[in-house]
């Protein structure tokens, strides 16, 4: 094993995410603020215990519709896509890089790169799909969002608040039912996401 | 004409066939059209949509589909050498520019180096589906530019 496979949260600081930031804030002046692409929804409509206890759980299974991230709620448009901005997307190199020192041979490969304005979320969802080692890095704004997962031992849902700034956060994907990484999350500041699948291949 | 193609990621089916009506589909992809498991295309699948169709033996008789792994490895080596000579073309243009650089340049060859090696690093031990076979991304075929 190269990495480790449970659930880690820490700080991030690295002087390319400064101007990371910096290119974000421009594209969102000059998009005014995103508001075209994103519609703002409640935190219970998104990350609430009973919708993954009373709702999803005792539904089939196999849970395939729930696999991918961000497919479920009806608005269809509560995000904003970032990866359509290319000069976010030049900087990808820079965050190799900087995982690369923490998952030396290992592929890595971008998998989800999110602006998640106030009062939006992702919905609960597995990634069982793609069962390999999640990375991701986002930026708080004030730290007032959270990541939130089931978990699968203490059959709880555990809530891990952002801290201010940038953040890093690993997890094991996992695609038996009994072992499924349930996850969502909420924000209600300016929060930034760029995840990356860490999948142990090279030599 | 009508292609419709089923896959799952553990790539038990996969059948790409021509079709005017339901009707002229094999009967285990008629189960998963209905259930909504085939992907529908109105011409010819794209070269990429097709890259691991080659990595299946695939009878029609017998229904079966099996992951040909000779030629998936082949496959993933030919898809990492087309990425790693087009990063080795950008570094040949890389380093006429850097020519008196002896540092910038002493980075470059290396970086090369590890380029040219590239397909020996791959462990196929834990690549043995076409799903697993996508996944392998050397890191260095996006960040070699930032490494000189």
């Amino acid at each position: 094993m190269k990495y480790k496979e449970e659930f880690t949260h820490e700080t991030l600081d690295a002087p390319f995410l400064e101007d990371f930031l910096k290119i974000f804030h421009e594209y969102k002046a000059e998009h005014e603020g995103f508001k075209e692409h994103y519609t703002e929804i409640p935190e219970d409509s998104i990350t609430a215990d009973a919708l993954l206890m009373d709702d999803i759980l005792k539904k089939t299974p196999d849970f395939k519709e729930y696999k991918t991230a961000g497919d479920k709620h009806p608005d269809g448009k509560y995000l904003v896509k970032l990866s359509e901005f290319k000069r976010l997307n030049d900087f990808d190199p820079r965050f190799m890089l900087l995982l690369l020192k923490r998952f030396p041979k290992c592929s890595i490969q971008k998998s989800g790169h999110f602006y998640y304005p106030p009062n939006t979320g992702m919905y609960w969802h597995t990634n069982a799909d793609n069962p390999y080692l999640r990375c991701y890095i986002n930026y708080s704004e004030n730290g007032d969002s959270y990541f939130k997962y089931y978990d699968q031992t203490t059959k709880e849902t555990v809530v891990n608040h952002d801290f201010v700034g940038w953040n890093i956060r690993t997890f094991m994907i996992e695609k038996d039912v009994d072992k499924l990484f349930w996850h969502s999350v909420y924000s209600k500041t300016d929060r930034l996401s760029v995840g990356f699948r860490i999948i142990n291949n090279l030599k | 004409m009508k292609y419709a193609v089923h896959y799952n990621g553990d790539s038990k089916y996969i059948c790409i066939t021509n079709f005017n009506e339901k009707r002229s589909l094999p009967l285990f992809l008629k189960e998963h059209l209905d259930r909504g498991e085939c992907l529908f295309y109105d011409d010819i699948p794209s070269e990429l949509e097709l890259r691991w169709l080659s990595c299946y033996d695939i009878d029609f008789k017998a229904l079966t589909v099996k992951t040909n792994h000779k030629r998936l490895i082949e496959h993933v080596i030919k898809r990492i050498r087309e990425r790693r000579d087009e990063a080795l073309k950008k570094l040949d243009t890389e380093q006429m520019k850097c020519s008196g650089d002896e540092q910038k340049l002493a980075r470059l060859y290396e970086v090369k180096q590890r380029l040219r090696d590239l397909p020996d690093t791959i462990n196929f031990d834990v690549v043995r589906t076409t799903n697993e076979a996508s996944h392998v991304d050397p890191p260095i075929l996006t960040t070699y530019m930032y490494e000189i």
